[in-house]
């Protein structure tokens, strides 16, 4: 049977964009400055739930839906479907509206989280944020009118939902991967700066780091706000791609898959990133039932195949610290302008000897 | 006193600072003053509180009594960075490089006012390189000065114990301070490299006018080059004078010159 990559591609693509932009966040977080934002899902969630919660009701409003019509369910979500159909222009713009207000409110969200950061040490901090998630999560489920509770909210229409079908999964995708090597070249750029120079000093000896003038929570706090900023973004594009938001989708596995993407690939390496989550990508696949199916693989386990992804990753990350510590790719010397300086450097004659006072 | 008798202002201050820990009174009151750009040498047998007064100073600790004033404005209530800004700078005992960073980009650390570190410049290199790229030549010039020019390129954790500590103490220097706190900067060194490290210090502050207090065992060497030392002991300053006259302090020889 013969496999239908063009309904394939674009949803591992979408896939891989998402998952991409979450691992760089916590590259960023954990590989630059050392901060073990292990509530990477809760910052992802916040994204979903912004941009959820904006396009739905400005969608509602715009389309001036019947009051007997309930907002949070099936046709609620079929009159914001139709709308976004038939108005290109509206659900992009709301699109982009979601993805700037997810990004200003997660990295808001993340600057607060920073607080506690400054008084825990990094264990205890991924303590309390995975905490943080779960609550958050609990939250999310049971408090219905953010987004319908356990029954999540439906109806976020694709951006492209204009375009013919098929077309508009391929055109996200398109979208997502563009966003996603945005951020991948932002990734690259600060931490090549001499504002990542800052992050690795913070990360590699705090104390030292103040001693040489830099404000170190300050420069944790400025991190976690890009970090969640950019996992906000990530959640948001989630959302779009699912055309919903479930509180249950934001299960401690997504801050952990982006912690295995990291610590595979390599730490403090935006390379090694990528290919964490490149095969972190392929695990998620092979191992929903679903994705069998489209590959023509009819085959029934003995067990819930989703459970092994989460031994999968498991596993994964215990291989890795066992085996291979510093990931696929370790971290290197980076190429930024002071090592370009160095490089090249030759040493002037006339500081060739160091000054004497006994000759 | 200064030269002809007029009183010269106090460059730092410190005014009956203690610091304990637990039962242990690690300074014990300290009160003394450094002018500007004396060479102080700071001695005293182990553990009679040396490092954890440069600690106290830098704001590393907070002290549990006394003040500290640096040019005059009451320094130890402030952060460690806020004490930097101030102009004043030290170096550890055991170097504490950036291990995940090689040698120059360790000294490229403590310069102060880097544009690029500020968030909103970092992603546009156009707003910072020009300054980044003459940073790295005066880093580069450090190096060499202190002989780690070849070893540029090596991550810090790659180069040896000497090699460290001259790191240590050129990255200091990076920092322009006023005043630069070293905390035994010739530990673990060769004796050759040890005197190349004094003359380091003696010619910047012949050329930049710093002030320096250096923790030292070395004695022989450090005596060559300091005119004041201070002495001390069990968490007090002991003596404070010419190193001729420590030598011949009953009270020095007994606490920690022995014999």
């Amino acid at each position: 049977m013969a496999v239908d990559f063009s309904f394939l591609l674009p949803l591992l693509a979408t896939s891989f964009g998402i998952y991409l932009i979450l691992a760089l966040s916590f590259n960023l977080e954990y590989g630059y400055a050392g901060q073990p934002n292990l509530g990477k899902v809760f910052f992802y969630s916040v994204g979903a739930y912004a941009a959820g919660a904006i396009t739905t009701r400005v969608l509602w409003a715009l389309a001036g839906a019947p009051a007997n019509v309930a907002f949070m369910q099936a046709p609620g979500a079929a009159i914001r479907q139709a709308f976004a159909r038939s108005n290109p222009g509206a659900i992009l713009g709301l699109f982009v509206v979601s993805l700037l207000a997810a990004a200003v409110i997660g990295a808001a969200v993340g600057y607060l989280a920073a607080y506690p950061a400054l008084r825990l040490r990094g264990d205890f901090l991924a303590i309390v944020l995975i905490a943080v998630g779960e609550a958050g999560r609990v939250f999310g489920r049971n408090y219905e009118p953010l987004a319908g509770g356990v029954f999540g909210l439906p109806g976020v229409p694709n951006p492209f939902a204009w375009l013919p079908a098929r077309a508009d999964y391929a055109a996200y995708a398109i979208l997502v991967l563009a966003i996603a090597a945005g951020m991948y070249l932002f990734a690259v750029r600060l931490s090549n700066s001499p504002f990542g120079r800052l992050l690795k000093s913070v990360r590699d000896d705090e104390l030292a780091a103040s001693v040489y003038g830099k404000d170190a929570p300050r420069a944790k706090g400025h991190i976690l706000a890009i970090g969640s900023g950019m996992a906000a973004v990530a959640g948001a594009l989630y959302v779009f791609y699912v055309q919903q938001v479930y509180a249950d989708d934001f299960i401690p596995l997504i801050s952990f898959a982006a912690v295995t993407m990291v610590i595979l690939g390599g730490v403090a390496n935006h390379k090694g990133t990528l290919v964490g989550a490149a095969f972190m990508t392929l695990v998620d696949f092979v191992t929903r039932p679903v994705f069998l199916a489209i590959l023509g693989i009819n085959w029934q386990p003995p067990f819930d195949l989703n459970y092994v992804r989460y031994l999968v990753t498991g596993l994964i990350i215990v291989l890795v610290l066992l085996f291979r510590p510093k990931g696929l790719l370790a971290e290197g010397p980076v190429d930024t302008v002071a090592m370009r300086v160095a490089q090249s450097w030759k040493t002037p004659a006339t500081v060739d000897e160091p000054a004497r006072d006994d000759s | 006193m200064g030269p002809g008798g007029r009183a010269l202002p106090d460059f730092l201050r410190l005014d009956d600072v203690r610091k304990r820990f637990g039962g242990i009174r690690a300074v014990d009151g300290v009160t003394t003053s450094v002018r500007e750009g004396e060479l102080v040498g700071l001695i005293g047998p182990n553990g009679s509180g040396k490092s954890t007064l440069f600690n106290v100073i830098t704001g590393v600790y907070a002290p549990d009594a006394g003040s500290i004033t640096f040019r005059g404005d009451r320094v130890d209530t402030l952060d460690p960075w806020e004490i930097f800004a101030k102009g004043v700078v030290r170096s550890f005992q055991n170097p504490r490089l950036f291990r995940g960073m090689t040698v120059i980009e360790n000294a490229l650390v403590p310069p102060r006012e880097q544009a690029g570190e500020r968030l909103v410049n970092a992603p546009i290199p156009k707003r910072w390189e020009a300054q980044e790229v003459t940073l790295t030549e005066d880093a580069l010039e450090t190096l060499a000065r202190n002989q780690l020019d070849a070893v540029r390129l090596n991550w810090a954790t790659e180069v040896s114990g000497g090699q460290m500590k001259l790191l240590e103490v050129s990255r200091a220097t990076m920092g322009r301070p006023r005043l630069l706190l070293l905390d035994e900067p010739t530990a673990g060194v060769a004796s050759k490299l040890a005197e190349e490290i004094f003359q380091t210090i003696v010619r910047l502050r012949e050329e930049h006018g710093l002030t320096f207090v250096v923790i030292e065992h070395r004695l022989e060497v450090l005596f060559d080059y300091v005119e004041r030392v201070l002495v001390m002991h069990e968490g007090k300053i002991l003596f404070d004078g010419k190193p001729e006259a420590a030598v011949e302090d009953a009270a020095v020889v007994d606490a920690y010159l022995g014999e």
